[in-house]
Protein backbone atom coordinates (compact mmCIF):
# COMPACT_ATOMS: atom_id res chain seq x y z
CA UNK A 1 0.00 0.00 0.00
CA UNK A 2 0.90 3.60 0.13
CA UNK A 3 1.76 3.38 3.47
CA UNK A 4 5.45 4.48 4.08
CA UNK A 5 6.21 6.10 7.57
CA UNK A 6 8.64 8.15 8.16
CA UNK A 7 9.69 7.98 4.11
CA UNK A 8 9.95 11.12 1.80
CA UNK A 9 8.33 12.27 -1.14
CA UNK A 10 9.61 11.00 -4.44
CA UNK A 11 11.24 14.13 -5.74
CA UNK A 12 11.92 15.76 -2.54
CA UNK A 13 16.13 15.53 -1.71
CA UNK A 14 15.90 14.99 1.72
CA UNK A 15 19.24 17.31 2.77
CA UNK A 16 20.05 18.49 6.41
CA UNK A 17 17.70 18.51 9.33
CA UNK A 18 13.99 18.62 8.59
CA UNK A 19 12.61 21.88 7.65
CA UNK A 20 10.04 21.17 10.42
CA UNK A 21 10.64 18.29 12.99
CA UNK A 22 7.21 17.62 16.00
CA UNK A 23 8.08 15.08 17.85
CA UNK A 24 5.47 13.81 20.23
CA UNK A 25 3.50 17.02 20.31
CA UNK A 26 0.25 16.77 22.95
CA UNK A 27 -1.79 19.81 23.80
CA UNK A 28 -4.09 20.62 26.88
CA UNK A 29 -5.94 23.18 27.03
CA UNK A 30 -7.05 24.57 30.65
CA UNK A 31 -4.83 22.13 32.68
CA UNK A 32 -5.69 21.64 36.26
CA UNK A 33 -8.99 23.31 35.78
CA UNK A 34 -12.18 21.32 35.69
CA UNK A 35 -12.87 22.30 32.44
CA UNK A 36 -9.43 21.13 31.34
CA UNK A 37 -9.79 19.56 27.71
CA UNK A 38 -7.20 17.29 25.68
CA UNK A 39 -7.08 18.55 21.98
CA UNK A 40 -3.69 17.07 21.00
CA UNK A 41 -3.13 13.66 22.19
CA UNK A 42 0.53 12.87 20.67
CA UNK A 43 1.22 13.81 16.62
CA UNK A 44 4.95 13.00 15.44
CA UNK A 45 5.94 14.00 11.97
CA UNK A 46 8.72 16.14 9.97
CA UNK A 47 8.42 17.50 7.17
CA UNK A 48 11.90 18.16 4.63
CA UNK A 49 12.77 21.21 2.34
CA UNK A 50 10.26 21.85 -0.40
CA UNK A 51 7.69 19.48 0.27
CA UNK A 52 3.94 19.72 0.55
CA UNK A 53 2.77 18.01 3.35
CA UNK A 54 -1.39 18.15 3.74
CA UNK A 55 -2.54 16.97 7.26
CA UNK A 56 -6.53 16.38 7.21
CA UNK A 57 -8.95 15.23 10.42
CA UNK A 58 -12.22 15.41 10.99
CA UNK A 59 -13.85 18.69 12.28
CA UNK A 60 -12.17 19.23 16.02
CA UNK A 61 -9.74 17.03 15.87
CA UNK A 62 -7.31 20.08 16.75
CA UNK A 63 -5.69 21.01 13.33
CA UNK A 64 -6.25 24.68 14.07
CA UNK A 65 -4.27 23.89 17.42
CA UNK A 66 -1.78 21.74 16.09
CA UNK A 67 -1.35 24.57 13.42
CA UNK A 68 -0.77 27.25 15.71
CA UNK A 69 1.76 24.95 17.76
CA UNK A 70 3.69 24.46 15.19
CA UNK A 71 4.01 28.34 13.98
CA UNK A 72 4.92 29.31 17.06
CA UNK A 73 2.10 31.08 18.52
CA UNK A 74 0.77 28.51 21.34
CA UNK A 75 2.98 26.24 23.62
CA UNK A 76 2.73 22.75 23.29
CA UNK A 77 1.66 20.75 26.66
CA UNK A 78 4.33 18.19 25.45
CA UNK A 79 6.82 16.75 22.78
CA UNK A 80 8.59 19.97 20.68
CA UNK A 81 8.34 21.95 17.52
CA UNK A 82 11.68 22.67 15.91
CA UNK A 83 12.21 24.48 13.00
CA UNK A 84 14.65 25.03 10.51
CA UNK A 85 16.55 22.75 13.73
CA UNK A 86 15.95 25.34 16.59
CA UNK A 87 12.93 24.99 19.39
CA UNK A 88 10.18 27.55 19.10
CA UNK A 89 9.88 30.24 21.32
CA UNK A 90 8.09 32.90 18.87
CA UNK A 91 6.58 33.22 15.62
CA UNK A 92 10.10 32.42 13.53
CA UNK A 93 10.69 35.33 10.54
CA UNK A 94 11.01 32.62 8.12
CA UNK A 95 7.50 31.42 8.50
CA UNK A 96 4.47 32.28 7.26
CA UNK A 97 1.04 31.37 8.27
CA UNK A 98 -2.40 32.02 6.47
CA UNK A 99 -4.90 31.89 8.70
CA UNK A 100 -8.58 29.98 8.02
CA UNK A 101 -10.41 32.90 8.48
CA UNK A 102 -8.82 35.30 6.03
CA UNK A 103 -11.78 38.06 6.45
CA UNK A 104 -10.79 38.44 9.35
CA UNK A 105 -6.70 38.26 9.20
CA UNK A 106 -6.44 40.85 6.84
CA UNK A 107 -6.72 44.60 8.15
CA UNK A 108 -9.87 46.55 7.02
CA UNK A 109 -8.08 49.77 7.61
CA UNK A 110 -5.26 49.19 5.56
CA UNK A 111 -5.59 48.77 1.44
CA UNK A 112 -4.20 45.90 0.55
CA UNK A 113 -0.66 47.55 -0.90
CA UNK A 114 -0.06 48.41 2.84
CA UNK A 115 -1.41 44.89 4.21
CA UNK A 116 1.05 43.14 2.04
CA UNK A 117 3.29 45.84 2.40
CA UNK A 118 3.28 45.63 6.75
CA UNK A 119 5.73 42.23 7.47
CA UNK A 120 7.86 43.95 4.81
CA UNK A 121 7.88 47.14 6.74
CA UNK A 122 8.58 45.22 10.30
CA UNK A 123 11.33 43.57 8.54
CA UNK A 124 13.26 47.02 7.75
CA UNK A 125 12.84 46.81 3.92
CA UNK A 126 12.66 50.49 2.01
CA UNK A 127 9.98 51.99 0.48
CA UNK A 128 11.25 51.92 -2.78
CA UNK A 129 11.84 47.95 -2.05
CA UNK A 130 8.71 47.45 -0.75
CA UNK A 131 6.66 48.99 -3.86
CA UNK A 132 8.64 46.69 -5.95
CA UNK A 133 7.94 43.77 -3.76
CA UNK A 134 4.23 44.36 -3.82
CA UNK A 135 3.80 44.41 -7.58
CA UNK A 136 5.50 41.37 -7.33
CA UNK A 137 3.65 39.75 -5.15
CA UNK A 138 0.39 40.77 -6.63
CA UNK A 139 0.70 39.54 -10.06
CA UNK A 140 2.68 36.13 -8.54
CA UNK A 141 -0.73 35.60 -7.15
CA UNK A 142 -2.86 36.51 -10.29
CA UNK A 143 -4.18 39.86 -8.93
CA UNK A 144 -4.10 43.02 -11.38
CA UNK A 145 -3.20 46.35 -9.79
CA UNK A 146 -5.32 46.36 -6.24
CA UNK A 147 -2.83 47.97 -4.26
CA UNK A 148 -5.08 51.02 -3.19
CA UNK A 149 -8.16 49.00 -2.55
CA UNK A 150 -9.09 47.76 0.55
CA UNK A 151 -9.38 44.11 1.03
CA UNK A 152 -13.23 44.52 1.93
CA UNK A 153 -13.97 46.07 -1.53
CA UNK A 154 -12.97 42.57 -2.78
CA UNK A 155 -14.12 38.92 -3.34
CA UNK A 156 -13.50 36.53 -1.07
CA UNK A 157 -11.48 34.60 -3.27
CA UNK A 158 -9.44 37.44 -4.06
CA UNK A 159 -9.12 38.21 -0.38
CA UNK A 160 -7.46 34.96 -0.11
CA UNK A 161 -5.31 35.89 -2.77
CA UNK A 162 -4.31 38.91 -1.16
CA UNK A 163 -3.60 37.20 2.21
CA UNK A 164 -1.66 34.43 0.38
CA UNK A 165 0.75 37.48 -1.21
CA UNK A 166 0.89 38.94 2.13
CA UNK A 167 2.85 35.99 3.44
CA UNK A 168 4.76 35.36 0.50
CA UNK A 169 6.04 38.69 0.06
CA UNK A 170 8.93 38.10 2.73
CA UNK A 171 9.48 35.15 1.39
CA UNK A 172 9.08 32.49 4.02
CA UNK A 173 10.97 29.23 4.22
CA UNK A 174 7.44 27.47 5.27
CA UNK A 175 4.28 28.64 4.51
CA UNK A 176 1.44 27.03 6.75
CA UNK A 177 -1.90 27.14 5.80
CA UNK A 178 -5.33 25.92 8.04
CA UNK A 179 -8.35 25.60 5.44
CA UNK A 180 -7.55 28.12 3.31
CA UNK A 181 -9.92 27.33 0.52
CA UNK A 182 -12.77 26.28 2.75
CA UNK A 183 -15.11 29.34 1.82
CA UNK A 184 -14.61 30.01 -1.26
CA UNK A 185 -16.65 28.33 -4.21
CA UNK A 186 -15.80 25.40 -6.31
CA UNK A 187 -13.96 26.91 -9.08
CA UNK A 188 -12.16 29.82 -7.20
CA UNK A 189 -10.72 26.45 -4.81
CA UNK A 190 -9.04 24.89 -7.76
CA UNK A 191 -7.20 27.85 -9.31
CA UNK A 192 -6.37 28.85 -5.75
CA UNK A 193 -5.04 24.85 -5.40
CA UNK A 194 -3.27 25.25 -8.80
CA UNK A 195 -2.14 29.00 -7.47
CA UNK A 196 -0.49 27.18 -4.13
CA UNK A 197 1.18 24.44 -6.70
CA UNK A 198 3.11 27.04 -8.71
CA UNK A 199 3.78 29.13 -5.80
CA UNK A 200 5.36 25.91 -4.30
CA UNK A 201 7.15 25.50 -7.80
CA UNK A 202 8.80 28.76 -8.38
CA UNK A 203 9.98 30.22 -4.85
CA UNK A 204 11.04 26.43 -3.76
CA UNK A 205 8.84 27.18 -0.38
CA UNK A 206 7.86 24.16 1.86
CA UNK A 207 3.96 24.29 2.52
CA UNK A 208 2.03 22.58 5.21
CA UNK A 209 -1.62 23.10 4.78
CA UNK A 210 -4.49 21.42 6.87
CA UNK A 211 -8.03 20.63 5.03
CA UNK A 212 -10.58 18.67 6.12
CA UNK A 213 -11.29 17.35 2.16
CA UNK A 214 -9.17 14.02 1.22
CA UNK A 215 -9.67 15.04 -2.48
CA UNK A 216 -7.81 18.32 -2.22
CA UNK A 217 -5.21 16.70 0.25
CA UNK A 218 -4.23 14.20 -2.53
CA UNK A 219 -4.33 16.53 -5.29
CA UNK A 220 -2.16 19.06 -3.45
CA UNK A 221 0.49 16.57 -1.20
CA UNK A 222 3.39 15.03 -1.55
CA UNK A 223 2.63 13.72 2.21
CA UNK A 224 -0.52 13.37 3.98
CA UNK A 225 -0.31 13.10 7.52
CA UNK A 226 -3.99 11.55 8.73
CA UNK A 227 -5.12 12.63 12.36
CA UNK A 228 -7.86 10.95 14.11
CA UNK A 229 -10.67 12.21 15.87
CA UNK A 230 -10.39 14.22 19.14
CA UNK A 231 -7.47 14.32 20.98
CA UNK A 232 -5.78 13.47 17.47
CA UNK A 233 -3.29 11.23 17.12
CA UNK A 234 -0.92 10.48 13.91
CA UNK A 235 -3.63 7.28 12.08
CA UNK A 236 -1.16 7.09 9.55
CA UNK A 237 1.02 9.27 7.26
CA UNK A 238 0.06 8.40 3.90
CA UNK A 239 2.96 9.21 0.70
CA UNK A 240 1.21 10.31 -2.51
CA UNK A 241 3.40 9.38 -5.60
CA UNK A 242 1.88 11.60 -7.79
CA UNK A 243 5.02 13.20 -9.23
CA UNK A 244 5.18 17.39 -9.48
CA UNK A 245 2.64 18.14 -12.81
CA UNK A 246 -0.66 17.96 -11.79
CA UNK A 247 -3.96 18.67 -14.06
CA UNK A 248 -6.91 19.17 -11.82
CA UNK A 249 -8.82 16.86 -14.20
CA UNK A 250 -6.36 14.30 -15.32
CA UNK A 251 -4.84 13.59 -11.82
CA UNK A 252 -7.84 13.54 -10.09
CA UNK A 253 -9.64 11.37 -12.20
CA UNK A 254 -6.14 8.84 -12.55
CA UNK A 255 -6.22 5.07 -11.34
CA UNK A 256 -3.86 6.38 -8.12
CA UNK A 257 -5.54 8.94 -7.12
CA UNK A 258 -8.80 7.13 -6.82
CA UNK A 259 -6.87 4.28 -5.10
CA UNK A 260 -5.33 6.55 -2.22
CA UNK A 261 -8.99 8.03 -2.07
CA UNK A 262 -10.08 4.52 -1.43
CA UNK A 263 -7.14 4.17 1.31
CA UNK A 264 -7.95 7.28 2.98
CA UNK A 265 -11.59 7.06 3.50
CA UNK A 266 -11.35 3.60 4.85
CA UNK A 267 -9.11 5.31 7.61
CA UNK A 268 -11.05 8.47 8.34
CA UNK A 269 -14.71 6.90 8.12
CA UNK A 270 -15.31 5.92 11.40
CA UNK A 271 -14.90 2.24 12.57
CA UNK B 1 -38.36 64.17 -8.62
CA UNK B 2 -39.05 62.11 -5.52
CA UNK B 3 -35.13 62.28 -4.79
CA UNK B 4 -35.35 65.72 -4.58
CA UNK B 5 -38.86 65.86 -3.10
CA UNK B 6 -36.94 63.85 0.18
CA UNK B 7 -34.82 66.06 0.15
CA UNK B 8 -35.99 69.30 0.41
CA UNK B 9 -38.55 68.07 2.87
CA UNK B 10 -34.92 67.10 5.05
CA UNK B 11 -34.47 70.83 4.61
CA UNK B 12 -37.24 72.39 5.18
CA UNK B 13 -38.85 70.57 8.20
CA UNK B 14 -36.34 71.69 10.60
CA UNK B 15 -36.11 75.23 9.46
CA UNK B 16 -39.95 75.43 9.63
CA UNK B 17 -39.70 74.31 13.64
CA UNK B 18 -37.01 76.86 14.05
CA UNK B 19 -39.05 79.51 12.63
CA UNK B 20 -42.16 78.42 15.07
CA UNK B 21 -39.84 78.21 17.63
CA UNK B 22 -38.36 81.95 17.24
CA UNK B 23 -41.81 83.45 16.69
CA UNK B 24 -43.30 81.84 19.85
CA UNK B 25 -40.56 83.50 21.46
CA UNK B 26 -40.76 86.57 20.18
CA UNK B 27 -44.80 86.55 20.94
CA UNK B 28 -44.09 85.53 24.67
CA UNK B 29 -42.04 88.67 25.29
CA UNK B 30 -44.02 91.30 23.24
CA UNK B 31 -47.15 90.19 24.80
CA UNK B 32 -45.97 90.78 28.53
CA UNK B 33 -45.84 87.34 29.45
CA UNK B 34 -42.11 87.01 30.44
CA UNK B 35 -40.79 90.62 31.19
CA UNK B 36 -37.82 91.77 29.65
CA UNK B 37 -35.60 91.39 32.85
CA UNK B 38 -36.51 87.96 32.84
CA UNK B 39 -36.42 86.28 29.06
CA UNK B 40 -35.58 89.45 26.15
CA UNK B 41 -37.33 89.46 23.06
CA UNK B 42 -36.05 87.25 20.28
CA UNK B 43 -35.32 90.26 18.45
CA UNK B 44 -33.10 92.06 20.55
CA UNK B 45 -31.40 88.67 21.18
CA UNK B 46 -30.55 88.36 17.76
CA UNK B 47 -29.78 91.73 17.31
CA UNK B 48 -27.53 91.80 19.84
CA UNK B 49 -25.84 88.56 19.01
CA UNK B 50 -25.39 90.24 15.43
CA UNK B 51 -23.35 93.22 17.60
CA UNK B 52 -21.60 90.86 19.46
CA UNK B 53 -20.44 88.76 16.12
CA UNK B 54 -18.41 91.51 15.11
CA UNK B 55 -16.50 92.73 18.72
CA UNK B 56 -13.45 91.15 19.30
CA UNK B 57 -14.50 90.31 22.30
CA UNK B 58 -16.79 87.42 21.75
CA UNK B 59 -13.84 85.66 19.60
CA UNK B 60 -11.68 85.93 21.96
CA UNK B 61 -13.96 84.40 24.48
CA UNK B 62 -15.02 81.61 21.63
CA UNK B 63 -10.69 80.73 21.08
CA UNK B 64 -10.46 80.59 24.98
CA UNK B 65 -13.05 78.39 25.23
CA UNK B 66 -11.89 76.04 22.62
CA UNK B 67 -8.54 76.11 23.84
CA UNK B 68 -9.31 74.88 26.96
CA UNK B 69 -11.46 72.43 25.53
CA UNK B 70 -8.80 71.10 22.75
CA UNK B 71 -5.75 71.35 25.56
CA UNK B 72 -7.78 69.51 28.31
CA UNK B 73 -9.27 66.67 25.23
CA UNK B 74 -5.79 66.36 24.47
CA UNK B 75 -4.26 65.66 27.16
CA UNK B 76 -7.02 63.12 28.65
CA UNK B 77 -6.74 61.08 25.26
CA UNK B 78 -2.69 61.04 25.29
CA UNK B 79 -3.03 59.86 29.46
CA UNK B 80 -6.49 57.78 28.32
CA UNK B 81 -4.79 55.60 25.69
CA UNK B 82 -0.68 54.93 27.22
CA UNK B 83 -2.83 54.22 30.57
CA UNK B 84 -5.67 52.39 28.76
CA UNK B 85 -3.67 50.19 26.76
CA UNK B 86 -1.45 49.44 29.95
CA UNK B 87 -4.03 48.42 31.58
CA UNK B 88 -5.84 46.35 29.00
CA UNK B 89 -2.63 44.41 28.62
CA UNK B 90 -2.65 43.05 31.74
CA UNK B 91 -5.56 40.87 33.58
CA UNK B 92 -4.37 41.42 37.65
CA UNK B 93 -4.04 45.53 36.60
CA UNK B 94 -7.61 45.83 34.53
CA UNK B 95 -9.22 43.92 37.50
CA UNK B 96 -7.66 46.03 40.34
CA UNK B 97 -8.07 49.51 38.71
CA UNK B 98 -11.45 48.64 37.17
CA UNK B 99 -13.10 49.92 40.49
CA UNK B 100 -11.20 52.20 41.15
CA UNK B 101 -11.95 53.81 37.45
CA UNK B 102 -15.64 53.45 37.99
CA UNK B 103 -15.52 55.35 41.30
CA UNK B 104 -13.53 58.20 39.56
CA UNK B 105 -16.10 58.18 36.94
CA UNK B 106 -18.97 58.39 38.99
CA UNK B 107 -17.90 61.61 40.40
CA UNK B 108 -19.38 64.60 38.51
CA UNK B 109 -15.89 66.06 37.52
CA UNK B 110 -17.67 69.68 38.98
CA UNK B 111 -17.50 68.22 42.40
CA UNK B 112 -13.85 68.79 42.44
CA UNK B 113 -14.34 72.37 41.08
CA UNK B 114 -13.91 74.14 44.21
CA UNK B 115 -10.89 72.27 44.93
CA UNK B 116 -9.23 72.99 41.99
CA UNK B 117 -9.98 76.67 41.87
CA UNK B 118 -8.45 76.31 45.55
CA UNK B 119 -5.16 75.22 44.39
CA UNK B 120 -4.61 76.68 40.52
CA UNK B 121 -6.88 79.73 40.99
CA UNK B 122 -8.56 81.21 37.90
CA UNK B 123 -6.54 80.38 35.35
CA UNK B 124 -6.34 78.19 31.82
CA UNK B 125 -4.35 75.78 34.03
CA UNK B 126 -7.49 75.43 36.28
CA UNK B 127 -10.00 75.04 33.22
CA UNK B 128 -7.28 72.47 31.65
CA UNK B 129 -7.36 70.45 34.71
CA UNK B 130 -11.22 70.60 34.85
CA UNK B 131 -11.73 69.41 31.54
CA UNK B 132 -8.93 66.60 31.23
CA UNK B 133 -10.32 65.63 34.84
CA UNK B 134 -13.97 65.21 33.17
CA UNK B 135 -12.71 63.37 30.11
CA UNK B 136 -9.81 61.21 31.41
CA UNK B 137 -12.73 58.71 33.07
CA UNK B 138 -14.80 57.58 30.14
CA UNK B 139 -12.16 57.70 27.91
CA UNK B 140 -9.92 55.11 29.63
CA UNK B 141 -12.75 53.17 29.80
CA UNK B 142 -13.63 52.72 25.84
CA UNK B 143 -9.33 52.39 25.62
CA UNK B 144 -9.31 49.38 27.76
CA UNK B 145 -12.76 47.93 26.30
CA UNK B 146 -11.08 48.87 22.79
CA UNK B 147 -8.16 47.31 23.03
CA UNK B 148 -9.47 44.13 24.89
CA UNK B 149 -11.55 43.53 22.21
CA UNK B 150 -9.06 43.21 19.63
CA UNK B 151 -10.02 39.96 17.34
CA UNK B 152 -7.83 37.15 18.16
CA UNK B 153 -7.06 36.32 14.50
CA UNK B 154 -5.99 39.81 13.96
CA UNK B 155 -3.40 39.63 17.44
CA UNK B 156 -2.29 36.38 15.63
CA UNK B 157 -1.63 37.56 12.43
CA UNK B 158 0.03 40.87 13.92
CA UNK B 159 2.61 38.36 15.29
CA UNK B 160 2.69 36.09 12.30
CA UNK B 161 3.95 38.62 10.08
CA UNK B 162 6.59 39.68 13.06
CA UNK B 163 4.91 43.17 13.88
CA UNK B 164 5.84 43.88 16.79
CA UNK B 165 6.75 46.56 19.87
CA UNK B 166 5.72 50.29 18.71
CA UNK B 167 4.70 49.41 14.97
CA UNK B 168 2.25 46.96 16.19
CA UNK B 169 0.51 49.20 19.08
CA UNK B 170 0.19 51.96 16.19
CA UNK B 171 -0.89 49.49 13.26
CA UNK B 172 -2.85 47.31 14.57
CA UNK B 173 -3.75 47.65 18.59
CA UNK B 174 -5.15 51.37 17.67
CA UNK B 175 -7.03 50.96 14.81
CA UNK B 176 -8.38 47.73 16.51
CA UNK B 177 -9.33 49.94 19.18
CA UNK B 178 -11.13 52.87 17.42
CA UNK B 179 -14.03 52.24 16.85
CA UNK B 180 -14.35 52.31 20.88
CA UNK B 181 -12.35 55.23 21.00
CA UNK B 182 -14.38 57.42 18.51
CA UNK B 183 -17.10 56.25 21.46
CA UNK B 184 -15.21 57.74 23.86
CA UNK B 185 -14.03 60.76 22.31
CA UNK B 186 -17.04 61.67 21.24
CA UNK B 187 -18.75 61.74 25.01
CA UNK B 188 -15.74 63.28 26.26
CA UNK B 189 -15.51 66.09 23.88
CA UNK B 190 -19.07 67.12 24.38
CA UNK B 191 -18.66 66.88 28.18
CA UNK B 192 -15.34 68.54 27.65
CA UNK B 193 -16.83 72.07 26.48
CA UNK B 194 -19.69 71.80 29.34
CA UNK B 195 -16.66 71.55 32.03
CA UNK B 196 -14.83 74.30 29.93
CA UNK B 197 -17.68 76.55 30.20
CA UNK B 198 -18.42 75.86 33.43
CA UNK B 199 -14.80 76.70 34.68
CA UNK B 200 -15.97 79.49 33.17
CA UNK B 201 -18.55 80.77 34.75
CA UNK B 202 -17.82 79.19 37.63
CA UNK B 203 -14.50 79.46 38.60
CA UNK B 204 -13.50 83.18 36.53
CA UNK B 205 -11.17 81.66 33.90
CA UNK B 206 -11.38 83.53 30.63
CA UNK B 207 -13.66 82.61 28.19
CA UNK B 208 -17.82 82.50 27.16
CA UNK B 209 -18.87 81.27 30.33
CA UNK B 210 -17.52 84.75 31.88
CA UNK B 211 -18.58 86.56 29.38
CA UNK B 212 -22.40 85.48 30.19
CA UNK B 213 -21.37 85.61 33.73
CA UNK B 214 -20.01 89.84 33.11
CA UNK B 215 -22.78 90.37 30.60
CA UNK B 216 -25.30 89.23 34.06
CA UNK B 217 -23.83 91.65 36.19
CA UNK B 218 -23.58 94.29 33.75
CA UNK B 219 -27.79 94.87 34.44
CA UNK B 220 -30.98 94.38 32.16
CA UNK B 221 -29.57 96.37 29.66
CA UNK B 222 -26.81 93.81 28.58
CA UNK B 223 -29.46 91.04 28.98
CA UNK B 224 -29.59 90.28 25.35
CA UNK B 225 -26.19 90.35 24.97
CA UNK B 226 -25.96 87.74 27.69
CA UNK B 227 -28.53 85.51 26.24
CA UNK B 228 -26.30 86.12 22.60
CA UNK B 229 -23.57 84.77 24.44
CA UNK B 230 -25.75 81.49 25.74
CA UNK B 231 -26.61 80.96 22.21
CA UNK B 232 -22.98 81.05 20.94
CA UNK B 233 -22.07 78.70 23.30
CA UNK B 234 -25.13 76.14 21.90
CA UNK B 235 -23.95 77.31 18.46
CA UNK B 236 -20.14 76.08 19.01
CA UNK B 237 -21.72 72.49 20.51
CA UNK B 238 -22.99 71.82 17.51
CA UNK B 239 -19.87 72.72 15.26
CA UNK B 240 -17.92 70.79 17.39
CA UNK B 241 -20.48 67.85 16.98
CA UNK B 242 -20.55 68.24 13.46
CA UNK B 243 -16.88 68.46 13.00
CA UNK B 244 -16.24 65.51 14.85
CA UNK B 245 -19.10 63.70 13.13
CA UNK B 246 -16.87 65.00 9.87
CA UNK B 247 -13.61 63.38 11.01
CA UNK B 248 -14.77 60.58 12.67
CA UNK B 249 -16.48 59.73 8.99
CA UNK B 250 -13.54 60.37 7.51
CA UNK B 251 -10.55 58.36 9.76
CA UNK B 252 -13.53 55.21 9.99
CA UNK B 253 -14.44 55.13 6.25
CA UNK B 254 -13.13 51.63 6.70
CA UNK B 255 -15.30 50.51 9.90
CA UNK B 256 -18.39 48.29 8.89
CA UNK B 257 -20.86 51.19 10.00
CA UNK B 258 -19.15 53.82 7.85
CA UNK B 259 -19.29 51.16 4.83
CA UNK B 260 -23.05 50.35 5.38
CA UNK B 261 -24.02 54.24 6.15
CA UNK B 262 -21.90 54.81 2.50
CA UNK B 263 -23.97 51.87 0.75
CA UNK B 264 -27.28 53.10 2.13
CA UNK B 265 -26.41 56.30 0.77
CA UNK B 266 -26.12 55.06 -2.84
CA UNK B 267 -28.84 52.63 -2.40
CA UNK B 268 -31.27 55.54 -1.86
CA UNK B 269 -30.07 57.08 -5.03
N1 LIG C 1 -8.34 28.15 23.49
C1 LIG C 1 -8.99 26.99 23.70
N2 LIG C 1 -9.43 26.66 24.95
C2 LIG C 1 -10.06 25.51 25.16
N3 LIG C 1 -10.34 24.59 24.23
C3 LIG C 1 -9.94 24.83 22.98
C4 LIG C 1 -9.25 26.05 22.64
N4 LIG C 1 -8.99 26.03 21.32
C5 LIG C 1 -9.48 24.87 20.86
N5 LIG C 1 -10.05 24.14 21.84
C6 LIG C 1 -10.66 22.81 21.69
O1 LIG C 1 -9.76 21.96 21.04
C7 LIG C 1 -10.45 21.14 20.11
C8 LIG C 1 -9.79 21.25 18.76
O2 LIG C 1 -10.07 22.51 18.20
P1 LIG C 1 -9.46 22.96 16.78
O3 LIG C 1 -9.98 24.30 16.50
O4 LIG C 1 -7.99 22.78 16.82
O5 LIG C 1 -10.13 21.89 15.80
P2 LIG C 1 -10.04 21.82 14.21
O6 LIG C 1 -9.58 20.47 13.87
O7 LIG C 1 -9.25 22.95 13.67
O8 LIG C 1 -11.57 21.98 13.80
P3 LIG C 1 -12.18 22.58 12.45
O9 LIG C 1 -11.99 21.53 11.39
O10 LIG C 1 -13.63 22.73 12.79
O11 LIG C 1 -11.50 23.86 12.16
C9 LIG C 1 -11.89 21.59 20.10
O12 LIG C 1 -12.66 20.66 20.81
C10 LIG C 1 -11.89 22.91 20.81
O13 LIG C 1 -13.05 23.04 21.59
MG1 LIG D 1 -9.70 24.63 12.42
Amino acid sequence: MTQTLGAHAAGATPAGPPVLDVAGLRKVFNVGRPDERMAIDDVTFDVVKGEFVCIVGPSGAGKTTLLRCISGLSAPTRGTVQFEGTALTEVPDQLGVVFQDYGRSLFPWFTNGSNIALPLKARGVGREERTKRVNEVLTEVGLGHVEKQYPWQLSGGMQQRVAIARTLSYKPDLLLMDEPFASVDAQTRFDLEDLILEVREEAGITVVLVTHDIDEAIYLSDRIVVLSGSPSKVREIVTVPLGRDRDQVATRSSEEFLELRRHLLSLVMPH
Amino acid sequence: MQVFATYTRAAVVPLVTLALVLASWQAVTVSGLFRPDQFPTMTATLQALGTALGTEALWSAVGATLQGWAIGLLLATVLAVVIGSALAANDVAFRSAASVIELFKAIPAIAILPLVILVLGSTLDMKVFLVAFGAFWPLVIQVVYGVRSIDPTVRDTARVLGVGGVRRFLTVTIPSASPYMATGLRIASASALILSVVAELVGGAEGIGRAILFARNAGVTSYPTMYAYILVSGLLGIVLTGAFFLVEKRAMHWHESQRNAKDNELGAR
